[in-house]
């Protein structure tokens, strides 16, 4: 019974946000407004079951003096609940900056690691059919040092907008760089259309299958 | 005496700097030229720069010519000049304090300058008796202007007459510009004075100051009569009908307006119809033609590969990092890799980066363990949400390996894959960053649709091979079935898919036909 319940009220609010087809309307907001607020209450109770009790709250309830480096966590929050008023905001500096500080560190580490330095190795590539394993993959390659040449040289704002000797170059692999970006930014875009496309279809059997039960999942 | 050039007090002979204001007393100034303000040196009758007189005609030492000074004179003038001025704070200060500084010994000779000067008083006769003395204020009898000044300007305009002075010719262009006297136009008085009476154009008559110029009005230029073209006239009369033109009736303009958006609302919703349609119907006629002529891409192969080496009881970590706005591409990858994992018999960690998407993955990873026989705790387990910035992905691996998360997983080569479902490319990027580069443990990963051209890069790399395979949204869900053979929501989404995509082709076509063909058809009415 409940589950059939919750299957009205899914349906329900999917025709509600469809409604903005028709024009921004009173329903579509109303379901806005259930999503956000209950998005944010699902969120809490999932920070508070799968974070807090598990992670923080148990260990030191379980044994307090060999878990005690918990207790540092603990505080730095407490800290940051002083947030909440300017009077006393001061106090979560120190959190901030430490949540801040490793956020920074490993953002830093971690891209180096694993996108730069790899992506940098990948961007090295042979353009002899001989040594890319074909025509195809030498082509391909050619076409990968082009355009990574050409955004980056697009991307160089020091020179190159400006005619003079010197920069012709750097004009010509701009202008490779902007329709390598055109032509990237398309691909998004029709990668947007069709996952936009796939939302709709799961909705569509969601409302046709378990909605209405004219066909099967 | 010596009088200050500057304030004109008074200074006992040998000072060095006036009592009265301390202006070096040693150095006077020189002239300067009424033409163009350079400073000269005194001595010199016309300007160093421009060539102009600096003395009038009048006494200009035709008679008894002062005699130019040497240039190793006119040095030692300037240098002492210069000299003067470089100690010019230090005495600034002396006389400040009231330092009888002036009244030091007169070891200084005068000028010559001043002397030139003092022989041409005598000369003329202006010598001072010795011992008298000189009021305050009062110009020495040498200085004075002598009293035939004016008899002696007079023969001076009557030689320059005599020499030939032709007066200036004044050519026809510049005569053609002289503007035309007007009545009513009054001319300031100033401007009709005769010459200057004071300073060194005393008696030259014909300069002007500039209040008279600036006084003068400007001359009213007459307006030559217009004649329009024929062109501008008829546009102008045109104008003035459209302006005076009643307005036309209302109802005849928010009738055609009312046409207008009911005709673009008509197109619209023609749109979303077609969409609908070609959504829908395949879906209610159960169309199967995709599933049976689907071919599997490379990325989406490469990572059923990568999961079909897996050895029985491998341990696979999963993270399902997605929110229900993706969900519908999200869950059938996440359905289709979980089969095929329990399937090899894997043992599944599962986690999740986004709260939306531990509660969303749960329901996947329960009914496939129920069709498995898995039991939570032994086939797989689930360490639910983990915050998912920077330290989240890093913390569930440290997590595994040093804390004790989970019981399968002791080191870190006990990890034999990563399982990545990312609904939007930082959750991806993470994992990346921060487990997969530093810690070197392989990896595969199913995006959403919009994630895959950020995504796919990785895939590429193939010096890192840093994604062994790659599925896209619900196309690489359906080739994922279509490899493991498990028919599922996915394989039977593709007809809707693959005709909603010809639908919107076919739009975007006629939508450009249109709007090109209307500015054709514009462009030859005009």
């Amino acid at each position: 019974m409940s589950e059939v319940f919750a299957v009205w009220i899914a349906a329900i609010l999917t025709l509600m946000v469809y409604s903005y087809l028709l024009a921004d309307n009173p329903l579509y907001r109303l379901a806005q407004h259930l999503f956000v607020g209950s998005s944010v209450g699902y969120a809490v109770v999932v920070v508070v079951h799968h974070v807090l009790r598990p992670r923080l709250i148990g260990p030191l309830l379980d044994d307090a003096t060999a878990n005690w480096p918990y207790f540092l966590p603990l505080l730095l929050g407490l800290l940051l609940l002083m947030k909440a008023r300017g009077s006393t905001a001061w106090v979560g500096n120190s959190s901030v900056a430490f949540l801040f500080g490793v956020g920074a560190a490993l953002a830093i580490g971690g891209a180096l690691v694993g996108s730069f330095l790899p992506q940098i190795q990948a961007s090295w590539v042979s353009v002899s059919p001989e040594t890319a394993g074909g025509a195809g993959a030498a082509v391909n390659n050619i076409l990968l040092t082009v355009g990574t040449i050409g955004t980056l040289s697009y991307f160089y704002f020091t020179m190159g907008v400006r005619k003079g000797p010197g920069t012709g170059f750097l004009r010509f692999g701009s202008t490779i760089g902007r329709w390598v970006l055109l032509i990237t930014l398309g691909a998004i875009y029709g990668n947007r259309v069709m996952a936009y496309v796939s939302l709709l279809i799961e909705r569509v059997y969601f409302l046709l299958g378990d909605w209405m039960g004219l066909v099967g999942q | 005496m010596m009088e200050c050039p500057e304030c004109g007090a008074a200074n006992k002979p040998d000072s060095r700097f006036c009592g009265e204001c301390g202006q070096p007393l040693g150095t006077p100034k020189g002239m300067t030229c009424p033409m163009c303000d350079t400073s000269n040196p005194p001595g010199i009758t016309v300007c160093r720069l421009c060539g102009a007189r600096l003395i009038p005609p009048g006494v200009s030492p035709s008679e008894v010519p002062l005699e130019p000074l040497k240039p190793g004179e006119e040095a030692a003038t300037e240098a002492e000049g210069e000299g003067v001025e470089a100690v010019g704070d230090l005495a600034e200060d002396e006389i400040a304090e009231g330092v009888g500084v002036a009244e030091g010994p007169g070891e200084e000779t005068p000028p010559p300058w001043l002397k030139k000067l003092e022989e041409l008083a005598v000369e003329g006769g202006a010598e001072p008796e010795e011992g008298e003395d000189i009021e305050r204020g009062e110009l020495p009898e040498w200085l004075e202007v002598p009293p035939d000044f004016d008899e002696m300007l007079s023969e001076a305009a009557r030689a320059a007459d005599e020499e030939g002075v032709a007066p200036a010719e004044i050519p026809t262009w510049l005569e053609a510009l002289r503007p035309e006297e007007e009545a009513g136009v009054e001319e300031p008085a100033e401007a009709e004075a005769s010459g200057e009476v004071t300073g060194l154009l005393k008696g030259i008559s014909g300069t002007l100051g500039i209040e008279p110029i600036l006084a003068i009005p400007r001359r009213a230029v007459p307006l030559e009569a217009v004649s329009p073209a024929s062109a501008a006239y008829e546009r102008a009369e045109l104008f003035s009908a459209v302006v005076r033109e009643p307005a036309r009736r209302g109802v005849t303009l928010t009738e055609r307006r009312r046409t207008e958006k009911l005709a673009v609302s008509m197109v619209r919703w023609m749109t979303y119809l077609i969409l609908a349609a070609a959504v829908v119907v395949p879906i209610l006629l159960g169309s199967t033609w995709s599933e049976r002529n689907m071919t599997v891409g490379g990325s989406a192969t490469a990572m059923y590969q990568a999961i079909e080496q897996l050895p029985p009881g491998a341990v696979v970590l999963v993270s399902q990092d997605y929110d229900p706005g993706v969900a519908g591409e999200m869950l059938p990858q996440a359905r289709a890799v979980l089969h095929h994992l329990m399937e090899r018999g894997a043992r599944v960690i599962n986690v999740s980066l986004t709260p939306e998407g531990a509660r969303l993955s749960m329901r996947v990873l329960d009914a496939v363990a129920d069709d498995y026989g898995y039991v939570e705790g032994e086939g797989y387990q689930v360490l639910g949400y983990v915050v998912g910035v920077e330290a989240g992905p890093r913390s569930v691996v440290e997590g595994l390996l040093t804390a004790g998360w989970s019981d399968l997983v002791g080191d870190v080569e006990d990890i034999a894959l990563i399982v990545e479902f990312a609904g939007a490319p930082e959750y991806l990027r993470l994992w990346l960053e921060q487990v997969q580069g530093p810690y070197g443990i392989p990896m595969v990963a199913g995006v959403s649709a919009t994630a895959d051209p950020f995504a796919r890069p990785y895939y590429r790399n193939e010096a890192n091979r840093q994604l062994l395979g790659l599925m896209t949204g619900l196309v690489g869900a359906a080739e994922y079935e279509q490899l493991s053979g498990e028919s599922g929501p996915a394989l039977a989404s593709m007809d809707s898919q693959s005709v909603a995509h010809i639908v919107i082709i076919l739009l975007i076509l006629a939508g450009n036909v249109a709007y090109f063909g209307g500015r054709l058809t514009g462009r030859l009415t005009r």
